[in-house]
């Protein structure tokens, strides 16, 4: 069985940085995850991380993994099923593979949430999407809708304006609160974007593809596509089974993003972090494989 | 059985998608699999799309012999759900009641 000094799993911008810095110190590092590049590959416009003006998420993420690799470090895509600890060692166990690790950092950030409507899962793929990056160009002249009121669902709204000839925002509200006021103005500037406020979604309607949804006022909405933008659930299954301290259903780090369990260390969406932003994931990707770096020094000598 | 790998340029996990069934399906020739890519952007990829209601990228489809969807992943699967599901529609491996009830 392979033994690495360090385990990174998950692959998105936290896992990513920390494996450039982990290749910078020399230990023997594998990164293991089921989306390369993680949910910032979905972002459409990044205008926030400093040295681009604009890039996309799939540019930026397959910019860092390109770095990674070019370093020599391994990324290998599975999904990791459980991680114990054996004394000083701990067992990493993918469904057809084991490793051994000095080492661990989490990075298994959040997943979107789904509507948990019926027909929800049937018509993925068939008119629901949780992903505007990918989908938006299937729906050109098309009526589509997106459900939440947070910077993401207005910039899948703005995205879909492009290819769509009307486009709803389904929001619980009854105004934009949440997202940046800059997103709220292009909002407001687009005429082809009609927000529905103080509103749910509750019914899909649809056999083989999506048709139309039911609303909560009674109504009934015609609609080809529907994106679901209605925030994110923390990867933590990981985290339970080791019994790291949550809060919130993140986890509990402390300044150099360690958890309470030594020897396992997180960082980005997975935390408790006060702000969910790639830079954000990848300084704490930074510091962990710094933390992770010193113990291993430590240990050795 | 045939899989169709559905791809287009601006969708950020189909490079993921590519790589693994490029690394997996050869593994399954033998067994009477055979795999194509499908850019949505040629006229073919829009006309597969829109006979399989393709509404998603990526997106992967497995067909019989006689072209009936048998199922599809959205999204790009890790190696082990890919090998996993290939494994399933071939018939090599049992599911759980056919392995205690035979």
């Amino acid at each position: 069985m392979e033994e690495y000094d360090l385990m990174i799993v998950g692959s998105g911008p936290a896992g990513l940085t920390a494996a450039v810095y982990a290749a910078r110190y020399k230990i023997k590092t594998l990164v293991i995850g089921e989306q390369i590049g993680g949910l910032a590959a979905e972002a459409n416009e990044i205008c926030n991380f400093p040295s681009y003006k604009k890039i996309s998420g799939v540019e930026l993420t397959q910019k860092m993994r390109e770095q990674v690799e070019d370093l020599g470090i391994e990324i290998k895509n599975s999904l990791v099923d459980s991680i114990e600890k054996f004394d000083s060692l701990f067992l990493v166990k993918t469904t057809s593979e084991e490793f051994k690790a000095k080492k661990i950092i989490l990075t298994t950030g959040t997943e979107k949430r789904k509507l948990g409507l019926e027909n929800e899962n049937k018509l993925l793929g068939r008119g629901i999407s949780y992903c505007a990056t990918c989908d938006a160009a299937f729906f050109r002249n098309k009526v589509v809708g997106v459900v939440g009121g947070s910077n993401a669902a207005l910039t899948a709204a703005l995205l879909l304006s492009k290819f769509a000839n009307e486009v709803y925002i389904i929001y619980r509200k009854d105004r934009f609160f949440r997202a940046e006021p800059m997103w709220i103005e292009e909002i407001e500037k687009n005429k082809k974007i009609k927000p529905i406020f103080n509103t749910n979604i509750i019914e899909l309607r649809g056999e083989d593809k999506l048709e139309a949804v039911k609303l909560d006022n009674r109504k009934e909405l015609r609609l080809d596509g529907l994106f679901v933008e209605i925030g994110s659930v923390s990867n933590s299954k990981l985290s339970n089974k080791l019994g790291i301290e949550l809060e919130e259903g993140y986890i509990k780090v402390d300044k150099k993003q360690k958890t309470r369990i030594k020897g396992v260390f997180a960082a980005g969406d997975i935390t408790n972090s006060p702000l969910r932003q790639i830079i954000v994931a990848c300084s704490q990707g930074a510091v962990a494989a710094n933390s992770a770096y010193e113990e291993i020094r430590n240990e050795a000598n | 059985m045939k899989i169709l790998v559905f791809v287009s340029s601006r969708c950020p996990h189909c490079p993921n998608a590519e790589k693994v069934a490029e690394k997996i399906a050869p593994e399954y020739y033998n067994y009477g699999l055979s795999f194509k890519k499908v850019r949505m952007k040629t006229s073919e990829g829009k006309e597969l799309a829109s006979k399989y209601n393709i509404m998603a990228m990526p997106t992967i489809l497995f067909l019989d012999e006689e072209d009936n969807e048998i199922q599809r992943i959205n999204g790009a699967p890790s190696e082990d759900s890919l090998r996993n599901k290939i494994e399933k529609s071939l018939g090599l491996k049992k599911s759980f009641f056919s392995r205690i009830f035979g």
